[in-house]
């Protein structure tokens, strides 16, 4: 038989073919870098499915890292990169910063602004906690990024994913798979981050401090501030014109009352479709070929840098603040870190921090102020280094 | 009648409008006014040319435009670019090249003037009075094989007519690198310590401002709030007397919305209540999967 098939040539074709295959196949053409890629996408798996560590953006982050990095035969048109694939048409709406206004649109329908609206102040310490960006664009220089790269780099301590993919795709696509790594990996860690810093700065007396219950807003209030806050913000800034336009649109839309069916679909099912197709891509385009170097280390590093200083400028502003107000109006330092946008994430971590010290002195809703003031404050920087370097 | 007449009017002016838009973003964009060495013709030839841009986002058709020169002694000749020539069509960010040789018998693109002692060269509509451009030269300054032409000194700031380092028939001027806005920002502030404080002052410029807007709208509401709450304090209106019909109506209205309320509560219960209903189901030949499935034939 086997004599049969070598006189006929067949075995050589068979062979010739197999081997072709063979050359087709993931294991032919895994790297180092490619396996290396696999286990962070099952760490990020695990942090989410198992830790349940922001699993909405985990999950689909961590099986986008496993799509991005299978081997591939180049030149097959799969690749995220490759021209016409499906994955490339689905990253264009990364890449062009289509999907972070959806997702804004999504985050204003579900974002109550009361906390705000009920002590305004408390924009102050979003604002403050925005000087995580600037620090880390000042160390992003001082490593020898250019200014765009800096900037682009920099906005991860705004801790607003769609804001950080939104700058990076206009000022540094070439990082926007590290940057938005970096961005959601912090976010997920922020509870790991945060309290070390908060604990740092203030003393027992200072977490103590209680804070008067906010007061009631009115319906009218809760209207008028999605369309004074977007005229005020936008004729200052119009560069954060597409994140904030939507953002206080959404907010608009769940205020009004009569827009209900809009507000449901834009704050659930449209920020669901959204948040997998950005979790996917952005998963995705880290493949090891591109995503493996020194800078995506250094973009890590500045990334941590920058939650910090942004914690600490939260907190220590807050501080600042006390040092004018009277006793009884005094804000609590363990919601500064909340200035940063992580929603509710940071004010979640305020609230934990707050009750390891006084079991019933509650700092989630006070938090809220700073955090959604955070969100406004990123966009803003956003659109000031937007319109700096862009 | 009247309306139809208007509206057709109307869609012509703005027809009218749209098409001069388009034709008006046509430029003069460079002239060589002495060509020794330089760009050739289909026929090998050298001659002067001229060379004009759409800067627009729409194709345009220059046909039936006017090409004209203005010697130094002010007489004015005139070239009408030929019709029916699809090659008079220009898409948006393309060139085309006239050149001058003072004969109209070659083709399109080859106008019956030279450039000799030229002063001004002018782009007619096809009315032949309106101008689309004008671009000016000093013909004691022309050099051979160096052209004139649009190019922006830095990149960033609006094209002049400078004399060009090197001759573009048929692409751009701007043939110098350009260094970004990004890394001239870099050279002007190498630490970022001056973005940053800018960028800060920015940031907390504009949530301030929201603060203080709504800190006043928030002190107002709370003013108005409170005269509300003062207000059942005075006499309260003594009630009016309530008819039959006022009362059913009332009722109905309570009854109204306690049954809504009583729905919107099922709804809200609706999702964690696991339900078994018994379905019936009527027999219908269509559904049966007896018959559904073809029988074996038999021997």
């Amino acid at each position: 038989m086997l004599t049969l098939l070598e006189s006929s040539g067949f075995g050589t074709f068979l062979a010739d073919n197999l081997q072709t295959f063979w050359a087709f196949t993931g294991f032919a053409n895994a790297t180092w870098g490619h396996m290396a890629m696999i286990v962070a996408g099952l760490f990020f798996l695990f942090m989410g499915i198992a830790k349940k560590w922001e699993p909405m953006l985990l999950v689909p982050i961590g099986f986008g890292i496993l799509i991005g990095n299978i081997p591939f035969f180049p030149g097959l048109d799969i690749g995220i990169y490759e021209e016409g694939s499906v994955l490339n048409y689905l990253y264009f709406g990364v890449l062009k910063g289509v999907y972070p206004p959806l997702i804004f649109l999504g985050i204003g329908a579900m974002t109550d602004f009361s906390a705000l609206l009920s002590n305004p102040k408390l924009m102050a310490v979003g604002a403050a906690a925005q000087a995580g960006i600037f620090g880390a664009y000042i160390l992003a220089l001082a490593l020898g990024f250019p200014a765009n790269e800096a900037g682009a780099i920099a906005i991860i301590g705004g801790a607003d994913g769609p804001t950080a993919i939104f700058l990076a795709s206009k000022l540094a696509p070439q990082y926007l798979g590290a940057i938005a790594i970096a961005a959601y990996s912090y976010m997920a860690l922020v509870p790991l981050i945060q309290p070390p810093v908060m604990r740092m700065l203030t003393s027992k007396k200072e977490r103590l401090i209680r804070m008067p219950s906010p007061r009631p807003v009115s319906q009218t209030e809760k209207i008028l501030f999605p369309i004074v806050g977007f005229l005020l913000t936008c004729f200052i800034v119009p560069s954060a014109l597409p994140l904030l336009g939507m953002l206080l649109l959404g907010n608009l839309l769940k205020e009004c009352g009569v827009t209900k069916r809009l507000a449901t679909t834009a704050g659930g099912p449209l920020i669901d479709i959204v948040t997998i197709l950005i979790g996917l891509t952005v998963g995705a385009s880290t493949q090891a070929t591109t995503f493996l170097t020194w800078q995506s280390i250094a973009i890590f590093f500045l990334g941590a840098a920058s939650f910090f200083v942004a914690t600490f400028f939260g907190v220590s502003f807050v501080k600042f603040l006390n040092l004018f107000l009277k006793d009884g109006n005094k804000i609590n330092p363990l919601i500064g870190n909340a200035g940063v946008s992580a929603v509710p994430a940071a004010a979640r971590v305020s609230q934990e921090v707050g009750l390891r010290y006084d079991k019933t002195n509650h700092l989630l809703m006070h938090a809220m102020g700073p955090n959604v003031a955070g969100v406004i404050g990123s966009a803003v920087a956003a659109g000031v280094l937007l319109g700096f370097l862009g | 009648m009247r309306r139809i007449l208007m509206t057709i009017v109307a869609i012509l002016c703005v027809g009218g409008a749209l098409r001069a838009q388009g034709v008006g973003n046509v430029r003069i964009n460079e002239v060589l006014v002495i060509n020794e060495d330089n760009y050739e013709d289909d026929y090998g030839h050298r001659s002067s040319w001229i060379e004009i841009f759409n800067s627009g986002y729409e194709a345009v058709n220059v046909s039936s435009c006017y090409l004209a020169v203005t010697k130094t002694d002010g007489t004015e000749t005139r070239y009408v670019i030929p019709d029916r020539d699809p090659a008079t069509a220009m898409h948006a960010h393309t060139y085309l090249v006239f050149f001058c040789e003072g004969t109209d018998t070659k083709g399109t693109f080859y106008t019956n003037f030279t450039l000799d002692g030229v002063k001004k060269i002018t782009l007619y509509n096809a009315d032949g009075k309106g101008v689309i451009d004008e671009f000016a030269i000093d013909p004691a300054t022309q050099r051979a094989d160096v052209s004139v032409g649009y190019m922006s000194a830095d990149g960033i700031e609006a094209p002049k007519i400078v004399s060009l380092p090197r001759t573009t028939p048929n692409s751009t001027n701007e043939t110098i690198p350009v260094v970004p806005k990004s890394e001239r920002f870099r050279q002007k502030d190498s630490s970022g310590g001056v973005m940053a404080l800018i960028a800060m002052s920015v940031v907390f410029s504009a949530l301030i401002l929201i603060f203080l807007v709504l800190k006043i709208f928030g002190f107002t509401m709370m003013k108005l709030q409170a005269r509300r709450q003062a207000q059942p304090d005075s006499p309260a209106p003594s009630p009016k007397k309530q008819s039959a019909s006022d009362q059913v109506e009332h009722e109905l209205a309570a009854a109204a919305l306690a049954l809504k309320l009583f729905q919107e509560e099922l709804h809200v219960n609706e999702a964690t209540v696991i339900t078994i209903n018994r379905a019936s189901r009527v027999y219908s030949p269509w559904s049966s999967k007896i018959h559904g499935i073809a029988p074996m034939p038999r021997r």
